[in-house]
């Protein structure tokens, strides 16, 4: 894969890329307004759309919440740390974050550079592995049995315990219980060592 | 020393999906600081969401030009700040720079209630002192714990730092706190703990907030 995809027509710059891995990276290390205004065309319309869902359709505050995600996607960037998982996972928190702000609930959330961490040891080279975490996700996606996959879209996107979608699925709630724990150890089995 | 009793599949996912009490999310982002399988686990659960994110649907945007037009300033990775008290960052934000603000509750007993809202279920930072065995006793809800310092055994096993408990109402339970530390955990019950028997006084303190 090409990381350098930016080219000049008059003194328009273009990013060639929708790789939202390459352009957060352009974001974070350059403050590259191009390369954000890429990635809000490649993921503000999908924020939007998973805001429609959480907010069972309310369009007004769907692109309030889209235009605040989008703006703490440009002030973070510089945090984001791709050892640690990709710029889709990390955008999608954000969004889940905006949600939840919304709702004036406060948040605990892992500390990575918490000084109390503890760590497993040396860690293996991952500099080769994390190119391919995206890759890796993706395949373990479409890898993943349509009820597994059913129940952890509705934990994600419409904000629901697995009690509500027990109920809203009319499904046994040990049955919802099981496919989560199933999806877990698939996602874990197909992405390990791949963190 | 990594634990050995994590959250269930259920706290980890609704961490992420952002559907957990506010309770139960700093007992497992507590738990994570301690242990790397379940932070790896949770980077799964997000990264998944984010592959989910990219498929999608596109709704109509507008709002680019003006951001383009107000792009603040970015911020910088900033130095991690020391643990104040010795304890997870997740749950030293709840506790300020200060020193720990105890309340006696019994011999050899101490809490601290953190401040949460008023629908929330009741958060403790509990101090038990070495050696001491703390009463059988059962609650009407789920009482979920996470050992801080320290360790104890009780029916279902031994835990230490950074292992969860999940005790389960129905069945009465009682803790031996390990011989040389005392046993500090954090405590998230549904409802406060009835003690089991009329002897058992130790345990009214659970029944102030
Ligand atoms: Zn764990």
């Amino acid at each position: 894969m090409v990381s350098s995809q930016r080219i000049t027509i008059g003194h328009l710059e273009v990013w060639l890329s929708a790789d939202p891995d390459v352009l957060l990276k352009a974001v974070a290390a350059n403050a590259d307004r191009a390369a954000f205004a890429q990635l809000y065309a490649h993921v503000a319309p999908k924020i939007k759309s998973f805001l429609m869902r959480a907010t069972r359709g309310d369009v007004t505050l769907s692109d309030e919440l889209t235009q605040e995600v989008m703006l703490r996607v440009w002030k973070r960037a510089p945090l984001f740390d791709r050892s640690r998982g990709t710029a889709m996972g990390w955008i999608y928190g954000i969004a889940r974050n905006a949600r939840i702000d919304h709702f004036r609930r406060k948040r605990p959330q892992v500390e990575p550079t918490d000084p109390m961490l503890v760590d497993e040891g040396p860690q293996p080279d991952e500099t080769a592995q994390l190119h391919q975490r995206a890759e890796r996700v993706r395949h373990a996606v479409t890898t993943l049995p349509e009820a597994q996959a059913f129940a952890l879209q509705h934990a994600y996107f419409e904000g629901r315990t697995l009690a509500e979608i027990a109920t809203a699925t009319d499904t046994p709630l040990g049955t919802v219980k099981s496919r989560v724990r199933l999806a877990m150890v698939h996602l874990r089995a197909a992405l390990e060592g791949q963190t | 020393m990594i634990p050995s009793h994590h959250p269930p599949d259920e706290w980890l996912l609704a961490h992420i999906a952002g559907t957990q009490s506010e309770g139960v999310d700093l007992l497992t982002a507590s738990h994570a600081s301690y242990c790397p399988q379940c932070r790896d686990r949770l980077a799964d659960l997000q990264d998944v969401a984010g592959q989910y994110l990219s498929q999608m649907p596109e709704q109509n945007v507008s709002g680019l030009d003006a951001l383009l037009a107000n792009l603040p300033a970015q911020e910088q990775p900033q130095a991690p700040r020391p643990s104040r008290h010795g304890f997870p960052a997740p749950l030293e934000r709840y506790l300020g720079d200060g020193d720990l603000e105890w309340t006696y509750v019994a011999p050899g007993v101490k809490k601290i209630s953190l401040g949460f809202s008023q629908s929330e279920m009741p958060v403790r930072v509990i101090h038990l002192a070495a050696g001491m065995t703390v009463p059988t006793h059962n609650h009407p809800g789920l009482e979920r714990t996470l050992v801080l310092s320290g360790g104890y055994d009780d029916e279902s096993g031994t835990f230490e730092r950074g292992d969860i408990a999940v005790a389960d109402g129905s069945q009465p339970h009682h803790q031996r706190i390990h011989k040389g530390a005392p046993c500090i955990s954090l405590v998230v019950a549904d409802h406060p703990i009835t003690p089991v028997g009329i002897k058992s006084t130790v345990l009214s303190w659970f029944f102030e907030s």
